[in-house]
């Protein structure tokens, strides 16, 4: 079974600082000086892909992300947690890519590749949008389920039965024929720590690097024209004084609304 | 210029669709602000044209019964396969989904074999000339994104809770039904396990809500004595608290969690990301404590309170203790 992770490399949502008035064009929005790692469902797809491998034997797992020079560093990652290879497609970066760019560029890499399963993040932190998987899912012809946590393999590869969480907390159990793309949800299982040894030798290993270029001109299809701050959808009334004041007041709040 | 189309897909399950369903309507009335718009519900599923019937006659759109006879809801691709011939036809401008775990199996798919743009967790639209501005919260609901289609159709995934439908249900408008056939799919849905939500978490009065921003599992422990001081309390957690294992998943509220609407929600140490208010927003009152002056949840709460819930639970627990005395002394 060939497996094939795609993950993304995103600013640290908890260090980044966040301008009040973002700047006016999408173009002009930097992360100066955050700090950039995987992003946390991509880190659930690794472990999703290495337990496959682990009840099923025989597979090879590429990781591939799409990103400026920098980003090697996730597959680097990905290689110490036990991927086998590392695939860098190289590309300009920009905040806020069009979701068939990336799909269009990885979709021209594993057309030929023989993967039976790609598995991607169930989103983006940053983005927050899950499209690129099931923009892969719909160039490839391939069918496509979104938001799983735990799967297994059935009928020697041919088959994952799968299982997710859907509206109000119910669980669905799905089977699908390979070759598909999942879309890993965080849960179950905790993304293993790359081991130190692990590590030293994914920084000695030779990644596959394409200039995207080199693969295909993807269509955008869209763009982000603007960012705003979030309309307000309840009054929002910050309490202002020193932290006794604030329980005080909120205290009294409680008490006159009956809440306690 | 003719009238731009709008195709909503409806999913069936026995004649029963989501509640959130008909909002869509308000979407595409909204779009028919600035141009003249064609609206056609595509409801899909197992009795669809009860669905069907119930859509048209409440918005007064037509619509078109896709009829799939079976026990268990049909997969994404099922549904994929057999909406497309019936889009191909009607060459919609706009295709809308509700955002639910089911639509983002196959809405991409949808964009790729009309050549649309794929905007998902539509929560907002700005009307103008030139053509709509989708709207959608990132980088953790700091932001808000308007993303364009590029001179092509677009399907949209719209989370539910965000427009809202107001129109009265004495409509007539065209409704047919259709038997497609039904192609062979590699996905087989095996069966829906029922939720181990508790009723407790859905039932409370006061739902005390823990986020990543309490830091540590230790916290909890602050986290059960504030709620203990409320009549028909629970302590639930956003997603990435049960991930960690601070809770069990049957104490998380949120899109794939549980729906609460409690008296009270005070969200401590949650961030505020669309995926946990999809759980919560039909809360009474909403205080939020956070020491990110920027947390999105802020935009979401009745009151705010910034600050360090380590050293402000303790004194909030004291305030309301004594508070209690005072009272009870009265």
């Amino acid at each position: 079974m060939r497996i094939l992770v795609c993950i993304k490399r995103i600013p640290d949502l908890e260090t980044m600082t966040f301008p009040d008035i973002p700047p006016k064009s999408p173009a002009n929005f930097t992360c100066e000086g955050t700090p950039w790692r995987m992003n946390r469902y991509d880190e659930y797809a690794v472990e999703a892909a290495l337990r496959l491998r682990e009840t099923h034997g025989a597979s090879r797992i590429d990781a591939l992300t799409v990103g400026d020079q920098d980003a090697g560093d996730v597959l680097r990652r990905a290689i110490g947690m036990g991927v086998d290879h590392g695939v860098h497609i190289q590309k300009t970066r920009e905040m806020f890519p069009s979701p068939f760019t990336i799909g269009e560029l990885i979709t021209a890499y594993a057309r030929e590749k023989a993967y039976d399963v790609i598995l991607c993040g169930v989103m983006s932190e940053d983005l927050m949008q899950g499209g690129v998987g099931p923009i892969i899912a719909g160039l490839l012809k391939w069918p496509c389920l979104t938001a799983i946590h735990t799967m297994n393999d059935k009928e020697e590869g041919r088959v994952l039965r799968c299982e997710r969480e859907v509206e109000g907390g119910r669980q669905e159990v799905l089977e699908v024929r390979l070759p598909a793309l999942l879309t890993i949800q965080s849960g179950i299982h905790t993304p293993r720590y790359p081991a130190l040894s692990k590590l030293l030798r994914a920084n000695q290993y030779p990644l596959e690097v394409l200039p995207s270029a080199s693969l295909s001109t993807p269509t955008d299809r869209q763009r982000v024209c603007a960012i705003t701050p979030p309309e307000k959808v309840r009054a929002g009334v910050m309490m202002e004084g020193t932290a006794e004041s604030k329980a005080h007041q909120l205290s009294k709040l409680f008490h006159a609304k009956g809440l306690c | 210029m003719s009238a731009r189309k709008v195709a909503i897909i409806a999913e069936v399950e026995q004649g029963k669709t989501h509640p959130a369903i008909v909002d869509l309507a308000a979407l595409a009335a909204r779009l028919a602000e600035n141009e003249s718009v064609e609206v056609c519900w595509l409801a899909v599923g197992s009795n669809a044209a009860d669905a069907g019937d119930a859509l048209s006659g409440s918005t007064g759109y037509s619509a078109i019964a896709l009829e799939i006879p079976c026990e268990v809801p049909p997969t994404g691709e099922l549904l994929s396969e057999v909406l497309q011939p019936f889009l191909g036809d009607m060459q919609p401008d706009v295709i809308a989904l509700l955002h639910t775990s089911r639509s983002q199996d196959y809405a991409a798919t949808l964009a790729v074999r009309f050549d649309a743009a794929y905007v998902s967790g539509v929560q907002g639209l700005v009307v103008q000339d030139g053509g709509p501005i989708f709207q959608r919260a990132v980088l953790g609901g700091k932001y808000m994104a308007g993303v364009k289609a590029d001179d092509r159709p677009v399907v949209l995934t719209v989370l539910p809770g965000y427009f809202k439908f107001e129109g009265n249900g004495s409509h007539s408008a065209e409704m047919e039904t259709q038997q497609p056939s039904l192609p062979v799919t590699r996905t087989r849905l095996i069966e829906i396990k029922e939720s181990a939500t508790e009723a407790a978490l859905t039932q409370a009065s006061t739902v005390v809500a823990a986020g990543r921003g309490i830091g540590s599992e230790d916290n909890l422990d602050l986290l059960s004595r504030l709620a203990a001081l409320f009549p028909k309390s629970a302590v639930a957690g956003s997603r990435i608290v049960c991930d960690a294992g601070w809770l069990p998943y049957h104490r998380q509220v949120g899109v794939t969690g549980a729906t609460v609407a409690p008296e009270l929600y005070l969200a401590c140490g949650i961030s505020g990301a669309f995926q946990h208010l999809a759980g919560m927003s039909g809360s009474r009152f909403v205080v939020a404590i956070n020491i990110d002056p920027h947390a999105a949840i802020f935009n979401a709460a009745d009151v705010g309170v910034v600050e360090d819930l380590n050293t402000f639970l303790p004194l909030l627990i004291e305030a309301i203790e004594k508070n209690g005395l005072d009272t009870d002394e009265r």
